[in-house]
Protein backbone atom coordinates (compact mmCIF):
# COMPACT_ATOMS: atom_id res chain seq x y z
CA UNK A 1 0.00 0.00 0.00
CA UNK A 2 1.27 2.90 -1.08
CA UNK A 3 1.36 6.52 0.97
CA UNK A 4 0.68 9.59 -0.16
CA UNK A 5 -1.95 10.51 -3.38
CA UNK A 6 -1.59 9.20 -6.40
CA UNK A 7 -0.65 11.65 -8.58
CA UNK A 8 -2.75 12.73 -11.50
CA UNK A 9 0.21 12.14 -13.96
CA UNK A 10 0.13 8.27 -12.27
CA UNK A 11 -3.69 7.93 -12.54
CA UNK A 12 -3.03 8.84 -16.49
CA UNK A 13 -0.81 6.77 -17.00
CA UNK A 14 -2.95 3.82 -15.38
CA UNK A 15 -5.64 4.33 -17.47
CA UNK A 16 -3.18 4.65 -20.54
CA UNK A 17 -2.08 1.22 -19.26
CA UNK A 18 -5.32 0.09 -19.24
CA UNK A 19 -6.59 1.10 -22.28
CA UNK A 20 -3.87 -0.06 -23.98
CA UNK A 21 -5.04 -3.91 -21.81
CA UNK A 22 -1.16 -4.75 -21.34
CA UNK A 23 -0.29 -6.08 -18.75
CA UNK A 24 -0.23 -3.81 -15.31
CA UNK A 25 2.75 -2.71 -13.90
CA UNK A 26 3.71 -2.62 -10.06
CA UNK A 27 2.93 0.76 -10.05
CA UNK A 28 -0.74 0.28 -11.65
CA UNK A 29 -1.46 -2.63 -9.05
CA UNK A 30 0.17 -0.10 -5.99
CA UNK A 31 -2.39 2.58 -7.07
CA UNK A 32 -5.00 -0.07 -7.63
CA UNK A 33 -4.65 -0.75 -3.94
CA UNK A 34 -4.55 2.90 -3.27
CA UNK A 35 -7.96 3.66 -4.96
CA UNK A 36 -9.37 1.05 -2.60
CA UNK A 37 -9.37 3.12 0.57
CA UNK A 38 -8.99 6.57 -0.73
CA UNK A 39 -11.95 8.53 -1.45
CA UNK A 40 -10.06 11.45 -3.06
CA UNK A 41 -8.02 9.55 -5.60
CA UNK A 42 -11.06 7.54 -6.03
CA UNK A 43 -13.50 10.55 -7.15
CA UNK A 44 -9.67 11.76 -9.45
CA UNK A 45 -9.71 8.25 -11.17
CA UNK A 46 -13.69 8.24 -11.80
CA UNK A 47 -13.30 11.87 -12.99
CA UNK A 48 -10.65 10.78 -15.40
CA UNK A 49 -12.34 7.45 -16.30
CA UNK A 50 -15.17 9.28 -17.20
CA UNK A 51 -13.21 11.81 -19.77
CA UNK A 52 -11.52 8.60 -20.77
CA UNK A 53 -15.04 7.12 -22.24
CA UNK A 54 -16.24 10.25 -23.12
CA UNK A 55 -13.39 11.44 -25.83
CA UNK A 56 -13.95 8.68 -28.13
CA UNK A 57 -17.93 9.88 -28.10
CA UNK A 58 -17.47 13.30 -29.30
CA UNK A 59 -19.00 14.17 -32.85
CA UNK A 60 -17.03 13.25 -36.03
CA UNK A 61 -15.96 16.09 -38.12
CA UNK A 62 -18.50 16.38 -40.96
CA UNK A 63 -16.57 16.86 -44.41
CA UNK A 64 -19.79 17.13 -47.45
CA UNK A 65 -21.21 13.61 -48.29
CA UNK A 66 -19.03 13.64 -52.55
CA UNK A 67 -16.03 15.24 -50.71
CA UNK A 68 -14.48 12.22 -52.68
CA UNK A 69 -15.81 13.20 -55.78
CA UNK A 70 -15.09 16.71 -54.68
CA UNK A 71 -11.64 16.15 -54.65
CA UNK A 72 -11.03 13.75 -57.72
CA UNK A 73 -12.58 16.67 -59.31
CA UNK A 74 -10.26 18.68 -58.09
CA UNK A 75 -7.12 16.53 -59.75
CA UNK A 76 -9.10 16.50 -63.52
CA UNK A 77 -8.26 20.26 -63.05
CA UNK A 78 -5.19 21.19 -65.29
CA UNK A 79 -2.65 21.11 -62.38
CA UNK A 80 0.30 23.59 -61.51
CA UNK A 81 3.15 21.76 -62.96
CA UNK A 82 3.65 23.42 -66.31
CA UNK A 83 2.68 26.61 -64.51
CA UNK A 84 5.35 25.50 -61.81
CA UNK A 85 8.03 25.15 -64.95
CA UNK A 86 7.33 29.04 -66.25
CA UNK A 87 7.73 30.05 -62.82
CA UNK A 88 10.89 28.94 -61.72
CA UNK A 89 12.36 30.01 -65.37
CA UNK A 90 10.48 33.28 -65.19
CA UNK A 91 11.74 34.30 -62.26
CA UNK A 92 14.38 32.99 -60.76
CA UNK A 93 16.31 31.68 -63.75
CA UNK A 94 15.71 34.70 -65.94
CA UNK A 95 16.83 37.53 -64.47
CA UNK A 96 20.43 35.88 -63.44
CA UNK A 97 20.64 35.16 -67.57
CA UNK A 98 20.04 38.26 -68.40
CA UNK A 99 23.17 39.48 -65.69
CA UNK A 100 24.98 37.39 -67.17
CA UNK A 101 24.21 38.42 -70.58
CA UNK A 102 25.06 42.10 -69.23
CA UNK A 103 28.29 41.15 -67.73
CA UNK A 104 29.43 39.15 -70.73
CA UNK A 105 27.86 41.92 -73.70
CA UNK A 106 30.12 44.56 -71.95
CA UNK A 107 33.79 44.43 -72.95
CA UNK A 108 33.99 40.38 -71.90
CA UNK A 109 32.40 38.26 -74.91
CA UNK A 110 29.68 40.32 -76.34
CA UNK A 111 28.88 37.58 -79.13
CA UNK A 112 27.95 34.92 -76.10
CA UNK A 113 25.84 38.04 -74.35
CA UNK A 114 24.02 37.97 -77.52
CA UNK A 115 23.68 34.52 -77.74
CA UNK A 116 21.96 34.83 -73.81
CA UNK A 117 19.68 37.53 -74.53
CA UNK A 118 18.04 35.26 -78.18
CA UNK A 119 17.72 32.45 -75.65
CA UNK A 120 15.94 34.95 -73.20
CA UNK A 121 14.43 36.23 -76.54
CA UNK A 122 13.33 32.50 -77.49
CA UNK A 123 11.72 31.28 -73.81
CA UNK A 124 9.56 34.18 -73.95
CA UNK A 125 8.37 33.29 -77.62
CA UNK A 126 7.84 29.43 -76.35
CA UNK A 127 6.04 30.29 -73.45
CA UNK A 128 3.29 32.35 -75.72
CA UNK A 129 3.74 29.96 -78.23
CA UNK A 130 2.89 27.36 -75.36
CA UNK A 131 0.00 29.53 -74.40
CA UNK A 132 -1.73 28.56 -77.24
CA UNK A 133 -2.45 24.85 -76.43
CA UNK A 134 -4.23 23.62 -73.88
CA UNK A 135 -2.41 20.06 -73.15
CA UNK A 136 -4.09 17.39 -70.86
CA UNK A 137 -2.70 17.94 -67.36
CA UNK A 138 -1.17 21.26 -68.16
CA UNK A 139 -2.36 24.62 -67.25
CA UNK A 140 -2.23 27.72 -69.54
CA UNK A 141 0.41 29.97 -68.38
CA UNK A 142 -0.80 33.88 -67.72
CA UNK A 143 0.89 35.42 -70.54
CA UNK A 144 -0.23 38.72 -70.48
CA UNK A 145 2.85 39.89 -68.90
CA UNK A 146 5.55 37.84 -70.94
CA UNK A 147 3.80 39.08 -73.94
CA UNK A 148 4.81 42.63 -73.76
CA UNK A 149 8.15 41.83 -72.51
CA UNK A 150 8.42 39.63 -75.84
CA UNK A 151 7.01 42.30 -78.20
CA UNK A 152 9.60 44.66 -76.41
CA UNK A 153 12.74 42.60 -77.07
CA UNK A 154 11.51 42.02 -80.74
CA UNK A 155 11.02 46.07 -81.23
CA UNK A 156 14.93 46.05 -79.95
CA UNK A 157 15.82 43.26 -82.19
CA UNK A 158 14.26 45.14 -84.92
CA UNK A 159 15.64 48.62 -84.04
CA UNK A 160 19.42 47.21 -84.04
CA UNK A 161 20.54 48.93 -80.94
CA UNK A 162 23.75 48.17 -78.72
CA UNK A 163 23.74 44.92 -77.27
CA UNK A 164 24.80 46.05 -73.72
CA UNK A 165 21.82 48.65 -74.05
CA UNK A 166 19.81 45.88 -75.30
CA UNK A 167 21.10 43.17 -71.99
CA UNK A 168 20.57 46.56 -70.12
CA UNK A 169 17.14 46.71 -71.05
CA UNK A 170 16.49 42.96 -70.33
CA UNK A 171 18.21 43.02 -67.33
CA UNK A 172 15.95 45.70 -65.68
CA UNK A 173 12.62 44.18 -67.32
CA UNK A 174 13.03 40.74 -66.36
CA UNK A 175 14.26 41.73 -62.75
CA UNK A 176 10.97 44.50 -62.25
CA UNK A 177 8.88 41.64 -63.96
CA UNK A 178 10.14 39.09 -61.30
CA UNK A 179 10.02 41.18 -58.49
CA UNK A 180 6.70 42.49 -59.35
CA UNK A 181 5.60 38.87 -59.85
CA UNK A 182 6.67 37.81 -56.92
CA UNK A 183 6.14 40.17 -54.43
CA UNK A 184 2.63 42.10 -55.30
CA UNK A 185 0.73 39.82 -58.12
CA UNK A 186 1.39 36.33 -56.23
CA UNK A 187 0.40 37.88 -52.69
CA UNK A 188 -2.44 39.09 -53.98
CA UNK A 189 -3.21 36.10 -55.33
CA UNK A 190 -2.59 34.17 -51.99
CA UNK A 191 -4.88 36.56 -49.68
CA UNK A 192 -7.65 35.62 -52.68
CA UNK B 1 3.79 -6.43 -51.37
CA UNK B 2 2.35 -5.32 -48.62
CA UNK B 3 -1.54 -3.35 -49.64
CA UNK B 4 -0.70 0.31 -49.00
CA UNK B 5 2.82 -0.10 -51.42
CA UNK B 6 0.06 -1.81 -53.94
CA UNK B 7 -2.61 0.83 -53.32
CA UNK B 8 0.35 3.49 -53.85
CA UNK B 9 1.73 1.89 -57.21
CA UNK B 10 -1.57 1.55 -58.71
CA UNK B 11 -2.48 5.03 -57.75
CA UNK B 12 1.13 6.36 -59.11
CA UNK B 13 0.24 4.13 -62.58
CA UNK B 14 -3.25 6.66 -63.06
CA UNK B 15 -6.19 4.52 -61.14
CA UNK B 16 -8.45 7.04 -60.04
CA UNK B 17 -10.41 4.03 -58.02
CA UNK B 18 -7.59 2.90 -55.84
CA UNK B 19 -6.90 7.34 -55.20
CA UNK B 20 -10.28 7.21 -54.16
CA UNK B 21 -10.27 4.76 -51.84
CA UNK B 22 -7.59 6.36 -50.24
CA UNK B 23 -9.42 9.48 -49.79
CA UNK B 24 -11.96 7.28 -48.36
CA UNK B 25 -9.64 5.49 -45.56
CA UNK B 26 -7.92 8.53 -44.56
CA UNK B 27 -10.06 11.69 -44.82
CA UNK B 28 -10.90 10.61 -41.04
CA UNK B 29 -7.28 11.03 -39.90
CA UNK B 30 -7.23 14.63 -41.92
CA UNK B 31 -10.50 15.99 -40.94
CA UNK B 32 -9.16 15.31 -37.37
CA UNK B 33 -6.45 17.80 -37.55
CA UNK B 34 -8.01 20.08 -40.05
CA UNK B 35 -11.03 20.43 -37.59
CA UNK B 36 -8.61 20.50 -34.58
CA UNK B 37 -6.26 23.34 -36.04
CA UNK B 38 -8.73 25.91 -38.23
CA UNK B 39 -12.17 27.30 -37.43
CA UNK B 40 -14.00 28.06 -40.85
CA UNK B 41 -16.41 25.30 -42.21
CA UNK B 42 -15.27 26.43 -45.64
CA UNK B 43 -11.83 26.33 -44.81
CA UNK B 44 -11.99 23.45 -42.99
CA UNK B 45 -13.63 21.51 -46.45
CA UNK B 46 -11.11 23.41 -48.76
CA UNK B 47 -8.07 22.81 -46.98
CA UNK B 48 -8.67 18.76 -46.32
CA UNK B 49 -9.18 18.67 -50.57
CA UNK B 50 -5.79 20.95 -50.46
CA UNK B 51 -4.49 18.25 -48.27
CA UNK B 52 -5.26 15.03 -50.54
CA UNK B 53 -4.58 17.10 -54.09
CA UNK B 54 -0.90 17.18 -52.07
CA UNK B 55 -0.88 13.80 -50.91
CA UNK B 56 -1.87 12.52 -54.97
CA UNK B 57 0.85 15.05 -56.40
CA UNK B 58 3.92 13.91 -53.79
CA UNK B 59 2.67 10.27 -53.58
CA UNK B 60 6.11 9.59 -55.65
CA UNK B 61 8.48 10.84 -53.47
CA UNK B 62 6.66 8.89 -50.39
CA UNK B 63 9.85 6.61 -49.24
CA UNK B 64 7.86 3.82 -46.85
CA UNK B 65 10.06 4.55 -43.90
CA UNK B 66 7.44 5.61 -41.94
CA UNK B 67 3.62 4.70 -41.96
CA UNK B 68 1.48 6.20 -44.94
CA UNK B 69 -1.24 7.72 -42.30
CA UNK B 70 1.94 9.34 -40.33
CA UNK B 71 2.97 10.79 -44.16
CA UNK B 72 -0.20 12.30 -44.54
CA UNK B 73 -0.94 14.03 -41.14
CA UNK B 74 2.02 15.83 -41.61
CA UNK B 75 1.49 17.09 -44.98
CA UNK B 76 -1.65 17.74 -43.12
CA UNK B 77 -0.20 19.59 -40.27
CA UNK B 78 2.12 21.48 -42.41
CA UNK B 79 -0.58 22.20 -45.00
CA UNK B 80 -2.53 23.99 -41.80
CA UNK B 81 0.24 24.80 -40.58
CA UNK B 82 0.66 27.37 -43.90
CA UNK B 83 -2.58 28.32 -43.95
CA UNK B 84 -2.71 29.84 -40.62
CA UNK B 85 0.25 31.75 -41.61
CA UNK B 86 -0.84 33.05 -44.70
CA UNK B 87 -3.95 34.13 -43.62
CA UNK B 88 -2.88 35.29 -40.41
CA UNK B 89 -5.68 33.41 -38.48
CA UNK B 90 -4.69 32.46 -34.39
CA UNK B 91 -4.16 29.32 -33.45
CA UNK B 92 -5.33 29.70 -29.88
CA UNK B 93 -8.55 30.04 -28.85
CA UNK B 94 -8.46 29.99 -25.17
CA UNK B 95 -11.18 32.16 -24.10
CA UNK B 96 -14.82 32.29 -23.26
CA UNK B 97 -16.86 35.41 -24.05
CA UNK B 98 -16.51 37.31 -20.93
CA UNK B 99 -13.11 37.46 -21.30
CA UNK B 100 -12.06 34.78 -18.55
CA UNK B 101 -10.74 31.56 -19.40
CA UNK B 102 -12.93 28.53 -18.20
CA UNK B 103 -9.68 27.71 -15.99
CA UNK B 104 -10.85 30.42 -13.80
CA UNK B 105 -14.05 28.72 -12.69
CA UNK B 106 -12.97 26.27 -9.94
CA UNK B 107 -15.77 24.44 -8.60
CA UNK B 108 -16.61 21.50 -6.09
CA UNK B 109 -18.97 19.32 -5.17
CA UNK B 110 -19.98 18.00 -9.00
CA UNK B 111 -23.41 16.48 -9.29
CA UNK B 112 -22.93 12.79 -9.47
CA UNK B 113 -22.84 11.99 -13.20
CA UNK B 114 -25.45 15.08 -14.16
CA UNK B 115 -23.41 16.66 -16.72
CA UNK B 116 -22.37 13.11 -17.99
CA UNK B 117 -25.72 11.90 -18.24
CA UNK B 118 -26.34 15.01 -20.59
CA UNK B 119 -28.05 14.04 -23.95
CA UNK B 120 -25.23 16.58 -25.62
CA UNK B 121 -22.48 15.74 -23.16
CA UNK B 122 -20.38 14.82 -26.43
CA UNK B 123 -20.61 18.10 -28.14
CA UNK B 124 -20.25 19.60 -25.09
CA UNK B 125 -17.30 17.92 -24.33
CA UNK B 126 -15.92 18.24 -28.31
CA UNK B 127 -16.76 22.24 -27.48
CA UNK B 128 -14.44 22.35 -24.24
CA UNK B 129 -11.97 20.57 -26.31
CA UNK B 130 -12.03 23.65 -29.29
CA UNK B 131 -11.24 25.68 -26.48
CA UNK B 132 -8.07 23.80 -25.27
CA UNK B 133 -4.66 25.16 -27.27
CA UNK B 134 -4.93 23.73 -30.30
CA UNK B 135 -1.70 21.30 -29.92
CA UNK B 136 -3.46 19.67 -26.72
CA UNK B 137 -6.69 19.40 -28.81
CA UNK B 138 -4.78 18.00 -31.70
CA UNK B 139 -2.48 15.67 -29.47
CA UNK B 140 -5.45 14.74 -27.27
CA UNK B 141 -7.49 14.05 -30.80
CA UNK B 142 -4.20 11.72 -32.34
CA UNK B 143 -4.05 10.22 -29.23
CA UNK B 144 -7.38 9.13 -28.31
CA UNK B 145 -9.35 9.00 -31.32
CA UNK B 146 -6.80 8.05 -33.81
CA UNK B 147 -4.81 5.78 -31.31
CA UNK B 148 -1.61 6.93 -32.43
CA UNK B 149 1.81 5.95 -30.42
CA UNK B 150 3.79 9.00 -29.03
CA UNK B 151 5.95 8.16 -31.43
CA UNK B 152 3.77 8.85 -34.42
CA UNK B 153 2.97 11.73 -33.44
CA UNK B 154 5.98 13.23 -32.34
CA UNK B 155 6.91 12.65 -36.13
CA UNK B 156 4.01 14.76 -37.21
CA UNK B 157 4.16 17.23 -35.34
CA UNK B 158 8.33 17.33 -35.09
CA UNK B 159 8.06 16.90 -31.15
CA UNK B 160 9.93 14.72 -28.84
CA UNK B 161 8.22 12.03 -27.40
CA UNK B 162 8.42 13.37 -24.05
CA UNK B 163 6.70 16.60 -25.17
CA UNK B 164 3.94 14.73 -26.93
CA UNK B 165 3.45 12.85 -23.50
CA UNK B 166 3.54 16.42 -21.72
CA UNK B 167 1.32 17.74 -23.38
CA UNK B 168 -1.09 14.92 -23.80
CA UNK B 169 -0.91 15.10 -19.71
CA UNK B 170 -1.86 18.45 -19.75
CA UNK B 171 -4.41 18.58 -21.86
CA UNK B 172 -6.06 16.01 -20.16
CA UNK B 173 -5.71 17.46 -17.00
CA UNK B 174 -7.10 20.59 -18.39
CA UNK B 175 -9.71 19.25 -19.80
CA UNK B 176 -10.71 17.37 -17.14
CA UNK B 177 -10.53 20.17 -14.09
CA UNK B 178 -12.83 22.11 -17.00
CA UNK B 179 -15.65 19.38 -17.08
CA UNK B 180 -15.38 19.32 -13.26
CA UNK B 181 -15.78 23.23 -13.23
CA UNK B 182 -18.70 23.07 -15.70
CA UNK B 183 -20.27 20.54 -13.73
CA UNK B 184 -20.25 22.17 -10.53
CA UNK B 185 -21.61 25.47 -12.04
CA UNK B 186 -24.37 23.53 -13.48
CA UNK B 187 -25.01 21.55 -10.32
CA UNK B 188 -25.22 24.95 -8.38
CA UNK B 189 -27.45 26.31 -10.91
CA UNK B 190 -29.51 23.50 -10.82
Amino acid sequence: MRVGHVTEEEIQAYLDERRRSGRPSVASLLAEGHFDGCVVCRETLRDYEYLYKAIPTIPEPSLSPDFTNRVASRLEQPVQVSERLWDSLGTIVSPFAAIIALLLSGNIAPQLGHVVLVVLRAYFSAKVWWSGFALPGFSVPDISIDLNILSSLNAFVASNAETGVFALFVCVTLLAYSTVDRLVFRRAYERL
Amino acid sequence: MTSTRKQIEAILAGDGRSFAALVERYKRLVSHIVFRMIRGRADQEDLCQEVFIKVYENLGSFNHQSKLSTWIARITYNTCLHFVERKRVPLFEDCVSDGKTVDDCEGSAPAPDRWAESRQTSERLCEEIDRLPVHYGLILSLFHLQEMSYAEIGEILGMPDGTVKSYLFRARKLLKKRVVAKRAREGLCA
